[in-house]
């Protein structure tokens, strides 16, 4: 009785979807006519031959390898918080890195796109008025993943950055305070104290950035304009676009495959940062 | 560090600035407070958003209290009681935990319309519940566990049921863990942005995070009054924020070994 919501509620909101994602991705219906027809494997190769689709995995590349490269500042936010002394000071950091949390992620994207804006944005204003000329930030195919990768200025997040002080400060003062008996100067405290204590996050949070480029398009979707369509189209906002599309007919079937397509990605992920959390115990 | 947090902060400070702003001074001095105040953008953006806050509110609420409902008395009974097919049941959630949600936007869209909760609030709250399940029994389970077992056996030794059990004695102790799942639910529920945006396409339904992405179109050239809506969207939580930094600080990090 007492788990009968919990396992009610999760049987009809998140296992039939799932089931049914499975299951439909082999049949293809429209909404005016929502007879089943069986297809076979016909929506996966509508998805695997379609151009657009190859294009979405180059962009996706593209910001992977990004975020990848974009880990680098929260290691270095965590090292430096660890380092700073005393204990308010560090807290006051604590507070304020994970103060922009709150705020709804879609505000900083809407901030920005305006602030870019080619006419009116206040950072094009002052481009011109320094004599550079205006930038099309938002309206450039080439320039928009540029655009979409500026707005994570500085590129610190905060669960990440304690996670890794988490990782940081399990072990004792002791050693710390030996290694610095030792002479041990900054750079070599980070390369064989600091970072193999967060080895494990770090590992953790590989997985997480590359599930994140699979799976997410929140971003992608606000920036979205159809002048920058070919830069900005990734596998998942291209999946939201085949099931809400801006005009015409949701191609459901499409849109099926290519969930599954990401989910198979994504679950195989995912399964091997549980063998990585296996392997650390 | 003061660099990073500042640019971490710039955003908002902008938005704050800008808010207080008519377009002369938006569009002659963006990055620097001015005066007057135009105090006047508020007002005229709290009409727009004042909807939105109380639909967000109430699927917030209606979603924390499924939610966290569902999953506290799950996790209690997961490690607490024995019944049958108590393992084969934790599987069957435990596995759901490593399936990535990627494929579910488009079938649970399609669900939705079947069951004819489009433009409900149980379209936000129902599917918050059923899909968060896994993560957090494992949590309040993992939690349970870690509670002294002898007080439970003895409260059932004195032969009170097994409701009585968990209302007077599991539910206070679980007291910091369900604040946490409450937490994060709510902020949750208020940054959640595609579901809410393909789900309640109905204006008078929208959520937050929905209206303002609809306000830069509704607002023409009151940036003004944009900035000011985009403030009014973070208002709420912020100042939950400053209420109980503490408890945000330690909750938003716990929620984040969710990976």
């Amino acid at each position: 009785m007492f788990i009968s919501a919990a396992i009610i509620s999760n049987v009809i909101f998140d296992w039939v979807p799932t089931i049914d994602g499975f299951v439909r991705s082999f049949f293809t219906w429209t909404n005016r006519n929502p007879e089943l027809v069986f297809v076979g494997l016909d929506n996966f190769r509508r998805v695997l031959i379609d151009p657009e689709f190859h294009l979405a995995v180059g962009n996706m590349l593209f910001f992977l390898v990004a975020g990848l490269i974009l880990m680098i500042p929260s290691v270095a936010t965590a090292v430096v918080m660890f380092r700073i002394r005393g204990a308010r000071l560090q807290y006051l950091y604590r507070v304020l890195i994970v103060l922009p949390m709150v705020v709804p992620a879609l505000v900083f994207s809407l901030l920005w796109i305006f602030i870019l804006g080619y006419d009116f944005g206040a950072i094009n204003t002052l481009l011109d008025d320094l004599g550079f000329g205006r930038v099309p930030f938002l309206g450039d195919p080439e320039l928009i993943k540029w655009t979409i990768l500026l707005t994570g200025i500085p590129f610190v997040t905060a669960n990440t950055v304690l996670i890794y002080l988490g990782g940081i400060q399990a072990i004792g003062d002791e050693i710390w305070d030996a290694a610095k008996l030792d002479g041990v100067g900054p750079i070599r405290k980070f390369v064989s104290l600091e970072f193999p204590l967060i080895l494990g996050q770090f590992r953790l949070t590989i997985i997480g950035v590359i599930g994140a480029a699979i799976t997410t398009y929140a971003t992608q979707l606000v920036f979205y304009n159809p002048s920058v369509h070919s830069g900005i189209m990734t596998p998942g906002l291209l999946m939201y676009f085949k099931a809400f599309p801006n005009t015409g007919a949701p191609d459901y079937g499409y849109a099926y495959a290519l969930g599954l397509i990401l989910f198979i990605v994504a679950l195989t992920l995912s399964l091997t940062a549980l063998k990585l959390l296996k392997n650390r115990d | 560090m003061v660099a990073i947090v500042l640019m971490l902060l710039f955003p908002l400070y902008l938005t704050i600035i800008g808010s207080f702003k008519d377009l002369e001074q938006i569009l002659n001095d963006f990055f620097v407070p001015t005066l007057p105040l135009h105090v006047e953008n508020y007002a005229k953006a709290f009409v727009y958003i004042a909807p939105y806050y109380v639909n967000t509110a109430l699927y917030a609420v209606l979603s924390v209290v499924l939610t966290v409902g569902a999953a506290t008395v799950a996790g209690y009974a997961f490690s607490a009681l024995r019944f049958p097919l108590r393992r084969p049941l934790f599987m069957l959630l435990f596995i759901k935990m490593f399936m990535p949600g990627v494929m579910l936007l488009v079938p649970s869209f399609v669900l939705a319309v079947n069951l004819g909760l489009l433009n409900t609030p149980f379209v936000i709250a129902l599917f918050c519940m059923g899909t968060s399940q896994p993560f957090w029994v494992f949590v309040m389970k993992t939690f349970v566990d870690g509670q002294p077992r002898e007080l439970f056996e003895a409260m059932r030794m004195d032969g009170a049921s097994e409701l009585r059990i968990f209302w007077h004695l599991a539910l206070p102790l679980l007291r910091p863990m369900v604040a946490l799942m409450s937490l994060n639910v709510i902020l949750f529920i208020w940054n959640d942005f595609i579901w809410p945006l393909v789900t309640l396409t109905d204006p008078g339904m929208r959520t937050i995070t929905v209206g303002i992405y609809k306000l830069s179109s509704a607002a023409g050239l009151d940036y003004g009054m944009m900035l000011a809506g985009y403030a009014l969207a973070a208002l709420p939580l912020l100042i939950a924020f400053f209420v109980s930094m503490r408890f945000f600080v330690s909750g938003l990090t716990a929620g984040a070994v969710k990976l």
